[in-house]
C-alpha cells in the first residue's frame, strides 16, 4: 500500500515536472504602456500632458453637472420639470448622493492627479526645454485651476501632497478655504512663470494654457479670497500685457469665429467633431427641449424676468443674452420667432445660439445625447477680468469708473461717474449672465444671496415661476461634499456643516 | 447511454440487491472509461461468456451469492430468478484464470439450470421448465407472441429484462428496446419489466399484444454513478452535497440556454432569467451570491473545464452539481459551485437514429395598458392645472385636435408572435470496442419583440475506442454557432418597451409614404424625447455570430488492475465577430444625424491539459480510491474594435467600411492568463457504511503576483449510512439513511481581470488646437494592487439522504454556511487618488446561509400507470459582514434616471438591499398634513397637499430626506421552489413543471417614468394613473396628478416603488403519446412519440409590471424589461 502511494506521488510529480514550469505563469500585460515603463521620452511627456484634458469632455464637467450649482442664482430657473435639479436649486439636501453633481469633486481630482504625474515625472525627462516648460506650466495651471474651482465650491478640500502620494488612502480636508487658495496661488504663479503668452502658442496648441490665463485666474482667486490688492495687481498684469482687448460688439463674443479672439482668456474647448463631439455641452443643454424638432436640445436653465429686467434700457447685451417670446432669430438657417413649448420661464438664453443658426447642423455634435457645438464656452474672458479689477479697486476704496465704463461703453450705455458696488454688481450680472463667471457665487460672496433668494422668481408672462427660497449663509455658502467621497473615505472626509 | 454507463451490472429484483463492494470499486476506478469498459466486457457474440476471470473464490453458500460475486468480479450482467436460485447451495471453490462460461458450467453443475447469453446479458433459467424460446416443446396449447418496446425518458432501453411474473420465461430488450416473447394466455400472465436504476413495472398482458412501456427512475437510485470531478462515485457512498439534476423530458422542452434546464430542478441551485430577451442568458447561483463579485459556477463538460460555447440541451445525458466543499477539487474557481455535465455517448449495437422536431410559437403573456390619446391629454391638463402652470397647446383639443385621436397601441406594434423551430438529430451506435455519438441541432427562436431572435447550430461528436486491452482513447468534439438580435430593455431613456409605453398614441408607426413617423414638429417639445419604438426595433442591424470549437481528446491507460492513468486535453477556440450599424434617425423625438458602423472582433484560445492517476482498490471491507493529478490551463484572448461613420448611403449593401467618410481610431487589446494546479483526493469507505473523502488542490495563477501565486484549497467530508447498521436494518420501511457533513476551503478568482496587479495606462483622446484635432494621451486611471490574493470561500455542509419504502420515496436535506473572505472587491479609491477606475482589493466578508430540500416520490410501482413527483426548495439568505477597514457602505451608482437611488450595499445587511424612505399612505385632508409635525412643531411635509404621499420621518429630524431611508428587502428571493409531476399510462406521458420564488422585491421604475406627470418629459402613462387620488377617489395609493413634484411623491426614493415579485409559474407542461410498438415496428421504426409542450403557461403573481423574472443583474429594478414569453410547441420524436 505504502509503495503504491509512493509510486503515485512519484508518477504525479514526474508528470507535473514534465509540463510544469513557473515561467508559464509570468505573463506580462500587453497592449499599452504601464506606469513602470512610461515617462521616458518627450513623447511620453506630451502624451501624459494630453491626458490632463480628457475629463473636460465629461458632460458634467463644463456642461450640465456643475451648472446645477450656478443655476441656484436668481438669473435662471430649472427650465423644465426636473425633481433633482429643483432640489439643488432649493438647497434641499435630497440631491446629495444623486448623480448630477456627485462627480464634480472626483472629475477635478482626476485632472489634479494627472497634473501631479506630469510635474513629478517630466522634469527628469531629457527633452527640449521650452516644450518641457510649457508642459509643466500646463500642469501647474490645470492643477491650480482645479483646486480653485473646488475651493469656492466646497471650502477646504484635501490637498494632495505631491511628495508623499498616498494612493488609496484618504486625505483629510484642508482646515479652511484659504489654505487651498494659498496652494492655488503657488500653482498658478508657477504656471505663469513657465507658460508662454497665447500668441506664442502654435495654432495647433490653442486651447492649452498660456501666461495671461494663469495671471487672470490668480486675479480672480484673490478677488474670491478678498485679497483685493493682489486681485487688482494680477488683473493689471493681464491688462498691461497688451495681449487682450474687448471685441467691439458684445454679441460677437459668442461666435465660433471668435473662439480665439483677443477677448479669449480661457474657455472650455468644444468641437462638433468626432462621433459625439467633444467639450462642453452647455449650448445644447440650454437649447429648447428637442430644439423645435431640429435638434435634441435639453431645455434646462432658462432665464428669469428678474434677469431680463436687470438690464438698463438700451443695454445692447439684453437681446444678445436672452430670447423672449416674439423675438426673431436664425435657427438651422431659417428665421424663426421664439416661442417655447417647454421653458417654464418662457425665456431662453441666446448667448450660445450661434452654432444652431447654421443650416445642416454643420457646427453641432451629431449625437444629440452629447450636444457639443463648435463654440468654445468662455470660462473667463477679458470682460470679466476688467470687472474683477473694477471690483478689487472699489473694495479698496478706489475709483473704478474707467474699468466699468469700458464695459458700459461696449454695451451701448452712457458712462457713469463714481460708480459704486451697486453698479459693479449690475455690470457683472448683465455682462456675464448665463456664464461660468457664476452669479450664484457672486451673490454668496457679496452676502446678497439670502435676500435675493427670499424673493420668488418670475417668467416672461409675469407669473411666478419659482417660489421664494430659504438660503442660510452659515450652511449654503458652500455646497455639500458628494456622499460617495464621505463613504469612500471611511470618515476622513467630513461633510460641510449643516448639509 | 447514461443508464448503461452508470448502471451497476445487475438486473432482476433489484430492490433486494445490495451492491457488493468490489463492484463499486471496479466501477469507481473506471471513472471516465466506463462506457468502453462495459463494451469490452460484454459482446454481442457471447463475449461475456468468454471473458477470463483471474481469480474467483466462491465461498460455500447459496448459488445466488456465488453468482453475485461472479457478476462483480467479471463485470458481467446476469439475469435470473433469485428466489429459484436461493435454495441451491454450492460448495466452496476457487477458479483461477477461467472463462466465465466455464465457471458457470461448474456452478450450475448438478442443478436443473442452464445459461445463455443474449444482448450482453447472461440469462440463467431452468431447462426443465418453460423454455425461453418459443421453439421449445410446449405442453400448453394457447401460446401467443407479444412484442413491445421499453423506453426511459432518454429513449429505448437496451437490455431491460422482460419476464412473465412467477416464471423464468423472459427475455431482454434488443438495441432498439424491442422484445418479443411467447406467453401462455391461460395463466393471466403479467409482464415484469425491470432495469437497474429504474423502477420495475408490472403490466398484465390481457388482450394486448403490443406494448410500449416506459420505465421511470427510482426516486433514490443509490447505484447511480455521480461525476465528482476527475472521477465518479456511487451515489450511496457520496459524502458531499451533490445535486443530481432531474432532466425530466428535457428534450421535449425547447430551451434557449442549457441553464434553464437547472431552474427549479436542483435544490440549492437558483436560476434567474434576466428578462426574456432571446439573447440573454440566465444567471445561475449555486448556494447564494458568494459576496460582491461572487463567482458564477464553473462548468465541466465530460471531465474538462468548459468555456466552449452553449451546449445543446439535447446532447446532455446528465447534470450533477457540486454544491459544497467537495467542489474544492476545482480549487480557485469552484467557490460558486461546479456544474458537471455529461454528454450523450454511443451505445453498442446497430446505429440508432433519433429525430426530434419541434415547432411552435410564442407570444407575450401580458401587455400593460397605456392611456389613449385623449386620456393622456386630459391627464396632462389635470397635471398642469394642479401645478399651477399653463396647459400646453399640444393637449388642448381646440388647438391640436389631432392629438386627441388614438391611432396606435404601441405595445401591439412592438410585440408579435414569434416562431420557434427546434430540430435535433442524434445518431449513435458502436461495436463492443468502439462507440460513437453524433448530435446535430438547430434552434431558431424569434423573440416576441419585432426583429429580435436567437439561433443556434450545434454539432457534437463523441467517440471512444478500446484499442488495446490496456489502452482506451476517445474524443469529444463540439462546434456551436450562435447568432441573435436582442434589444435594450433596461434603459429608462432608450429601452424599447419603456419607449413604447411613453410614446404618444395619436402617432402612427409609419407615414403614408412608408417611412417612420416622428413626433409632430409643432408640438415636439410637449412629448417625451423618444424615438419611434417600431423604428428602433426595425432599424436594428446587429449581427453577433459566435463560433465555438471545442476539441477534447483523451486517453486512458490501465497501468495495473487497480491503477488508471488518464490524460485529457481540451482546446477551445472561440470567434466572435460583431457588426453593428446604427442608422441616422431623422424623425423628430430623438433625432440623430449620424450613422456608424462598428465591428468588434473578439477571439480566444484556451488550452487545458489534465493528467490524472487513479488508484482503486478493495481490501475486504475497505474500499480505497485515490486520485492525483496535475492540470494546466492557458487563455489567450484578442480584441479588435473598429468603427467609422459618415455613410452617405445607408442601404444595406453599402454598410461596409469602404463607404464611410469618417474614420476613428481603432482599439485593440490582448488578454492572457494561465493557471496550473496539483490535485489529489482520497475516497475511503468501510462496507459502504462509513464514508470519508479528503481532497486538496494547489492552484497557481498568473493573475496574482508571484509571491501570492500559489494557494491550497481542500475539503474533508464524512458520511455514515445508518441504514446499514443492525439497529436500523429491522425496519423494512427505511431503505436508506445517510448523514453527511463536509468542510472545506475554496477559492474565488471572480471577475478579476488578468492585469489587476499591473494595470496598463489608459489611452485617452482629446481635441485641441485652433481648428481642433484629435490627439492621444496616456493616463494612469486605476491603481494597481500587487498584493492581490484570491478570495476565500469557507463552506460547511450538513446533510442527509433518506430513502423510504424501497427507495420509492426519497428525501434529501442540506444545511450550509458559506463564508466568503478576502472578497475581491473593486474598491473606489478616494477621489484624491485621481483615478476613475476602481482598485481591486481583498476586502470584506460575506455570508450565505441556507437550507435545501429535495423530495422525490415514484408512485404506483408495478402498475401500467406510473407517476412520480419531485419537489425542490431552496432558502438562502446572504449578509455582508465586513468591508475594508473603516468602511461600512460600498457606494454604488445604481440609479433610475439620475434621480432614484434605491440600492445600498451596507455591512450587516443583505447585498444589494433596497434602501428607501418608507411611505405611510396618502394624506387625505389638509388637517392630516397640518397635524404631521416634527418635535419642534414644524410641519414635516410643508409642501404637501391632500393626495400626496405621507413619508415616514424615520430619524425624527422633522424633515423628509434621504436620511430617512430604511432597508426594505432585495430582489434576492427568500426561497425558491420547483415542483415536477411525471406520469405515464399506456403510451401517454405527462410532465408538469412549476417553479416559483417567494419574497423577492422588485423596484417598479415604470412608476417613475410612466405614472409620473412631473417627470418633465411628458411620457405617455400607464392606465393605472386614472386611478390616482382625487378628492372623490380617496382609496387610491397613487398620489394626486400634478406636473410639479413639490412633495417629492416621485422624486423620493421610497418604498412606493417596491412591489412583491413573488410568483409561481407553470413553466412547462408536456403531454406525449408513444405509438404502440406493433404499429411503429411495421413502419420500421423503434419508437415514435408525438407531444405538445407549453412553456410559461400561467403565472400567479401580484407584480404589476410585465413580468416578475427581472433578474438580479439590474438589482431587481424593472425599467420595462423584455418579458418571458408564453410558448406552445408541437413535437415529434422518432427513433429508428
Amino acid at each position: 500500500m505504502k509503495t503504491i502511494i509512493k509510486n503515485i506521488i512519484l508518477a504525479t510529480t514526474g508528470a507535473a515536472m514534465l509540463s510544469a514550469c513557473n515561467k508559464k505563469l509570468d505573463i506580462v500585460p500587453e497592449g499599452s504602456p504601464t506606469t513602470g515603463n512610461f515617462w521616458t521620452t518627450d513623447k511620453d511627456a506630451i502624451s501624459g500632458a494630453n491626458a490632463m484634458y480628457d475629463q473636460f469632455d465629461d458632460e458634467n464637467f463644463y456642461g450640465r453637472g456643475y451648472w446645477w450649482f450656478i443655476n441656484a442664482s436668481d438669473d435662471q430657473i430649472v427650465g423644465r420639470v426636473k425633481a433633482e435639479g429643483d432640489n439643488i436649486k432649493n438647497f434641499n439636501r435630497n440631491f446629495i448622493g444623486g448623480s448630477y453633481t456627485e462627480s464634480q469633486w472626483k472629475l477635478r481630482y482626476i485632472v489634479i492627479k494627472r497634473a501631479n504625474d506630469v510635474i513629478l515625472h517630466v522634469p527628469s525627462i531629457n527633452m527640449d526645454a521650452s516644450l518641457k516648460n510649457r508642459i509643466l506650466g500646463e500642469a501647474y495651471f490645470l492643477s491650480g485651476l482645479m483646486y480653485f474651482q473646488l475651493a469656492y465650491t466646497y471650502g477646504g478640500v484635501p490637498i494632495v501632497d505631491r511628495s508623499n502620494l498616498l494612493n488609496d488612502k484618504p486625505i483629510p480636508r484642508a482646515d479652511n478655504v484659504n489654505t487651498v487658495y494659498e496652494y492655488v496661488e503657488k500653482e498658478l504663479k508657477q504656471a505663469s512663470a513657465l507658460l508662454p503668452y497665447f500668441d506664442q502658442l502654435a495654432p495647433a496648441d490653442y486651447g492649452r494654457p498660456h501666461k495671461t490665463a494663469a495671471l487672470a485666474f490668480l486675479s480672480k482667486m484673490f478677488l474670491y479670497k478678498k485679497d483685493y490688492a493682489n486681485a487688482e495687481k494680477y488683473a493689471d498684469s493681464v491688462m498691461l500685457s497688451g495681449k487682450h482687448q474687448l471685441l467691439d460688439n458684445f454679441s460677437d463674443v459668442f461666435t465660433i469665429a471668435n473662439n480665439w479672439s483677443k477677448e479669449y482668456i480661457w474657455s472650455a474647448l468644444s468641437t462638433a467633431k468626432g462621433t459625439s463631439g467633444w467639450g462642453s455641452i452647455l449650448p445644447g443643454v440650454m437649447l429648447e427641449n428637442k430644439g423645435w424638432g431640429k435638434y435634441n436640445g435639453w431645455g434646462y436653465y432658462t432665464p428669469t424676468k428678474e434677469l431680463y429686467d436687470a438690464f438698463e434700457t438700451g443695454d445692447l447685451r439684453r437681446e444678445a443674452t436672452i430670447l423672449k417670446p416674439g423675438d426673431h432669430f436664425t435657427f438651422f438657417g431659417e428665421d424663426r420667432t421664439y416661442s417655447s413649448l417647454n421653458s417654464l420661464s418662457g425665456y431662453q438664453y441666446r448667448k450660445y445660439m450661434e452654432p444652431f443658426s447654421y443650416a445642416g447642423a454643420v457646427h453641432l455634435s451629431p449625437n444629440g445625447d452629447h450636444p457639443t457645438t463648435d463654440l468654445c464656452v468662455p470660462l473667463l474672458r477679458y470682460a470679466e477680468l476688467i470687472l474683477i479689477k473694477a471690483e478689487a479697486k472699489l473694495m479698496q476704496g478706489k475709483n473704478a469708473d474707467a474699468e466699468i465704463n469700458m464695459i458700459r461703453h461696449r454695451a451701448g450705455l452712457a458712462n457713469v461717474t463714481n460708480a459704486t458696488m451697486t453698479e459693479l454688481k449690475k455690470q457683472r450680472r448683465c455682462e456675464l449672465a448665463g456664464e461660468w463667471a457664476n452669479r450664484h457665487y457672486d451673490l454668496v460672496r457679496w452676502g446678497d444671496a439670502q435676500a435675493a433668494y427670499a424673493k420668488p422668481l418670475h417668467g416672461a408672462d409675469g407669473r411666478e415661476v419659482w417660489p421664494a427660497r430659504t438660503f442660510n449663509p452659515a450652511v449654503h455658502n458652500v455646497w455639500p461634499v458628494p456622499q460617495s467621497e464621505i463613504d469612500n473615505s471611511g470618515g476622513v472626509i467630513i461633510q460641510n456643516t449643516g448639509w | 447511454m447514461l443508464m448503461t454507463m452508470s448502471c451497476p451490472l445487475t438486473i432482476i429484483n433489484m430492490q433486494k440487491i445490495i451492491t457488493p463492494f468490489h463492484r463499486v470499486a471496479f466501477i469507481a476506478s473506471l471513472a471516465f472509461m466506463l462506457a468502453s469498459s462495459v463494451a469490452m466486457a460484454l459482446s454481442s457474440t457471447a463475449q461475456s461468456l468468454r471473458k477470463v476471470v483471474r481469480q474467483l473464490q466462491v465461498p460455500a453458500g447459496s448459488l445466488s451469492n456465488a453468482l453475485q460475486k461472479l457478476e462483480t468480479t467479471a463485470n458481467i450482467r446476469l439475469a435470473y430468478d433469485e428466489a429459484a436460485l436461493k435454495k441451491i447451495a454450492v460448495p466452496a471453490t476457487t477458479y483461477k484464470s477461467s472463462q466465465v462460461g466455464d465457471i458457470l458450467r461448474g456452478l450450475l453443475n448438478n442443478t436443473p439450470l442452464t445459461y445463455e447469453e443474449r444482448y450482453n446479458t447472461i440469462l440463467i433459467y431452468d431447462r426443465n421448465e418453460t423454455q425461453l424460446r418459443s421453439s421449445g416443446v410446449q405442453q400448453v396449447v394457447e401460446k401467443i407472441t407479444i412484442s413491445g418496446t421499453v423506453t426511459d425518458k432518454n429513449g429505448p432501453l437496451i437490455g431491460a429484462t422482460v419476464i412473465v411474473k412467477g416464471t423464468t420465461n423472459g427475455t431482454a430488450t434488443d438495441a432498439g428496446g424491442h422484445f418479443t416473447l411467447s406467453v401462455n394466455t391461460q395463466d393471466n400472465p403479467v409482464l415484469q419489466i425491470s432495469m437497474v436504476g429504474l423502477k420495475p413495472v408490472e403490466v398484465p398482458v390481457g388482450n394486448q399484444r403490443s406494448f410500449s412501456i416506459m420505465l421511470e427512475e427510482n426516486a433514490l437510485n443509490l447505484d447511480q454513478l455521480v461525476v465528482v470531478g476527475y472521477g465518479t462515485q456511487r451515489k450511496a457512498t457520496l459524502s458531499g452535497a451533490i445535486a443530481d439534476v432531474q432532466l425530466d423530458k428535457l428534450s421535449s422542452r425547447s430551451l434557449n440556454d442549457m441553464a434553464e434546464a437547472l431552474q427549479g430542478k436542483a435544490p440549492g441551485v437558483i436560476v434567474q432569467n434576466q428578462g426574456g430577451d432571446p439573447t440573454s442568458v440566465p444567471k445561475v447561483y449555486i448556494r447564494g451570491l458568494g459576496g460582491v463579485n461572487g463567482e458564477g459556477p464553473l462548468y465541466v463538460v465530460d471531465g474538462s473545464i468548459y468555456t466552449g460555447g452553449p451546449l445543446n440541451p439535447n446532447d446532455i445525458a446528465s447534470i450533477n452539481v457540486l454544491k459544497d466543499a467537495a467542489a474544492a477539487i476545482y480549487g480557485a474557481r469552484a467557490s460558486g459551485g461546479v456544474v458537471i455535465i455529461t454528454t450523450k455517448k454511443g451505445k453498442e449495437g446497430a446505429a440508432q437514429v433519433t429525430v426530434d422536431a419541434k415547432i411552435g410559437f410564442q407570444t407575450a403573456a401580458k401587455k400593460l395598458q397605456t392611456l389613449n390619446a385623449k386620456e393622456f391629454a386630459d391627464v396632462m391638463n389635470t397635471a398642469a392645472d394642479a401645478a399651477g402652470i399653463a396647459r400646453l397647446d399640444a393637449f388642448d383639443a381646440s388647438k391640436y385636435p389631432d392629438g386627441q385621436i388614438t391611432r396606435t397601441n404601441w405595445l401591439d406594434e412592438i410585440f408579435r408572435t414569434g416562431k420557434i423551430q427546434d430540430y435535433n438529430v442524434n445518431v449513435n451506435g458502436g461495436t463492443a470496442k468502439a462507440h460513437y455519438y453524433m448530435g446535430f441541432g438547430f434552434r431558431k427562436g424569434e423573440g416576441i419583440l419585432l426583429n429580435t431572435y436567437s439561433e443556434r447550430y450545434s454539432f457534437r461528436m463523441n467517440s471512444d475506442a478500446q484499442i488495446k486491452p490496456w489502452l482506451k482513447i476517445g474524443e469529444n468534439l463540439s462546434y456551436t454557432y450562435t447568432n441573435g438580435n436582442g434589444t435594450n430593455t433596461t434603459s429608462p431613456y432608450t429601452g424599447v418597451i419603456f419607449t413604447a409605453l411613453g410614446y404618444p398614441r395619436h402617432i402612427t408607426p409609419y407615414q403614408p409614404d412608408g417611412s417612420f413617423s416622428g413626433m409632430p414638429a409643432q408640438y415636439a417639445g410637449a412629448y417625451g424625447d423618444l424615438a419611434n419604438p417600431v423604428a428602433i426595433l426595425m432599424r436594428t442591424d446587429y449581427k453577433n455570430p459566435v463560433n465555438n470549437i471545442n476539441i477534447n481528446p483523451y486517453a486512458e491507460v490501465q497501468l495495473t488492475k487497480d491503477l488508471l492513468f488518464r490524460s485529457n486535453f481540451a482546446a477551445t477556440k472561440s470567434f466572435n465577430n460583431t457588426k453593428n450599424f446604427t442608422s441616422k434617425v431623422p424623425e423628430i423625438g430623438k433625432i440623430s444625424n449620424t450613422n456608424q458602423l462598428e465591428q468588434n472582433i473578439v477571439d480566444f484560445t484556451e488550452i487545458l491539459s489534465e493528467q490524472t492517476l487513479t488508484y482503486n482498490k478493495q481490501f475486504k471491507d475497505h474500499h480505497l480510491n485515490v486520485l492525483a493529478g496535475y492540470t494546466y490551463q492557458q487563455h489567450e484572448g484578442n480584441g479588435l474594435y473598429v468603427y467609422a461613420g459618415g455613410f452617405n448611403d445607408e442601404r444595406s449593401e453599402y454598410r461596409y467600411f469602404n463607404n464611410s467618410t469618417l474614420f476613428y481610431k481603432p482599439q485593440d487589446n490582448k488578454d492572457k492568463w494561465a493557471i496550473e494546479s496539483y490535485l489529489g483526493r482520497i475516497n475511503y469507505d468501510y462496507k459502504s457504511k462509513y464514508l470519508l473523502t479528503a481532497l486538496a488542490r494547489r492552484d497557481g495563477a498568473s493573475r496574482v503576483a508571484p509571491q501570492n501565486r500559489y494557494e491550497t484549497y481542500y475539503s474533508v467530508s464524512g458520511g455514515w449510512v445508518l441504514s446499514e447498521e443492525w439497529f436500523l436494518k429491522q425496519y423494512d420501511w427505511l431503505s436508506f439513511l445517510k448523514l453527511r457533513g463536509s468542510y472545506g476551503l475554496l477559492g474565488n478568482l471572480g471577475s478579476l481581470p488578468s492585469n489587476a496587479i499591473d494595470i496598463p495606462m489608459q489611452a485617452t483622446q482629446i481635441y485641441i488646437g485652433q481648428d481642433p484635432v484629435q490627439v492621444g494621451g496616456y493616463a494612469e486611471n486605476a491603481l494597481s494592487n500587487p498584493n492581490l490574493k484570491w478570495a476565500n470561500s469557507r463552506q460547511v455542509n450538513f446533510g442527509t439522504d433518506i430513502g423510504l419504502f424501497n427507495n420509492s420515496l426519497s428525501f434529501v436535506a442540506d444545511y450550509f454556511i458559506k463564508t466568503t473572505e478576502r472578497m475581491l472587491l473593486p474598491v473606489t479609491p478616494p477621489s484624491t487618488a485621481g483615478v476613475s477606475n476602481d482598485t481591486w482589493k481583498n476586502a470584506g466578508k460575506a455570508r450565505d446561509k441556507g437550507i435545501e430540500l429535495g423530495l422525490n416520490y415514484s408512485g404506483a410501482s408495478g402498475k401500467a400507470f406510473q407517476y412520480s413527483v419531485g419537489a425542490t426548495l431552496t432558502k438562502v439568505t446572504n449578509k455582508l459582514l465586513e468591508l475594508d477597514e473603516g468602511r461600512t457602505v460600498l457606494p454604488n451608482g445604481v440609479n433610475v434616471r439620475s434621480t432614484l437611488t434605491p440600492i445600498r450595499i451596507q455591512v450587516g445587511q443583505p447585498l444589494y438591499s433596497y434602501y428607501v424612505v418608507k411611505t405611510n399612505g396618502i394624506f387625505q385632508t389638509q388637517d392630516e398634513i397640518n397635524n404631521y409635525k416634527g418635535k419642534d412643531g414644524n410641519l414635516i411635509q410643508p409642501n404637501a397637499k391632500p393626495g400626496d404621499i405621507r413619508f415616514v420621518d424615520k430619524n425624527g429630524d422633522g424633515i423628509i430626506s434621504n436620511d430617512d431611508r430604511e432597508f426594505a428587502g432585495s430582489a434576492y428571493p427568500d426561497f425558491t421552489y420547483g415542483i415536477t409531476f411525471n406520469a405515464s399510462y399506456k403510451g401517454f406521458d405527462l410532465n408538469l413543471f412549476a417553479q416559483g420564488v417567494q419574497g423577492n422585491k422588485l423596484f417598479n421604475a415604470l412608476k417613475y417614468t410612466n405614472m409620473n406627470a412631473s417627470v418633465g418629459t411628458n411620457f405617455n402613462m400607464l392606465h393605472d394613473i386614472l386611478n390616482a387620488w382625487t378628492p372623490e377617489n380617496t382609496g387610491s395609493d397613487i398620489p394626486r396628478i400634478s406636473a410639479k413634484d413639490n412633495n417629492g411623491n416621485y422624486g423620493t426614493t421610497s418604498d412606493w416603488y417596491i412591489e412583491n415579485g413573488s410568483y409561481l409559474r407553470i413553466k412547462n407542461v408536456t403531454l406525449g403519446y408513444t405509438l404502440p410498438a406493433a404499429l411503429t415496428k411495421r413502419a420500421g421504426l423503434n419508437t415514435l412519440r408525438i407531444y405538445l409542450t407549453a412553456n410559461n403557461l400561467y403565472t400567479f403573481t401580484n407584480y404589476k409590471g410585465f413580468d416578475p423574472e427581472v433578474g438580479m443583474d439590474e438589482y431587481g429594478i424593472d425599467k420595462g424589461r423584455y418579458p418571458q414569453a408564453r410558448s406552445f410547441l408541437f413535437g415529434l420524436n422518432v427513433n429508428f
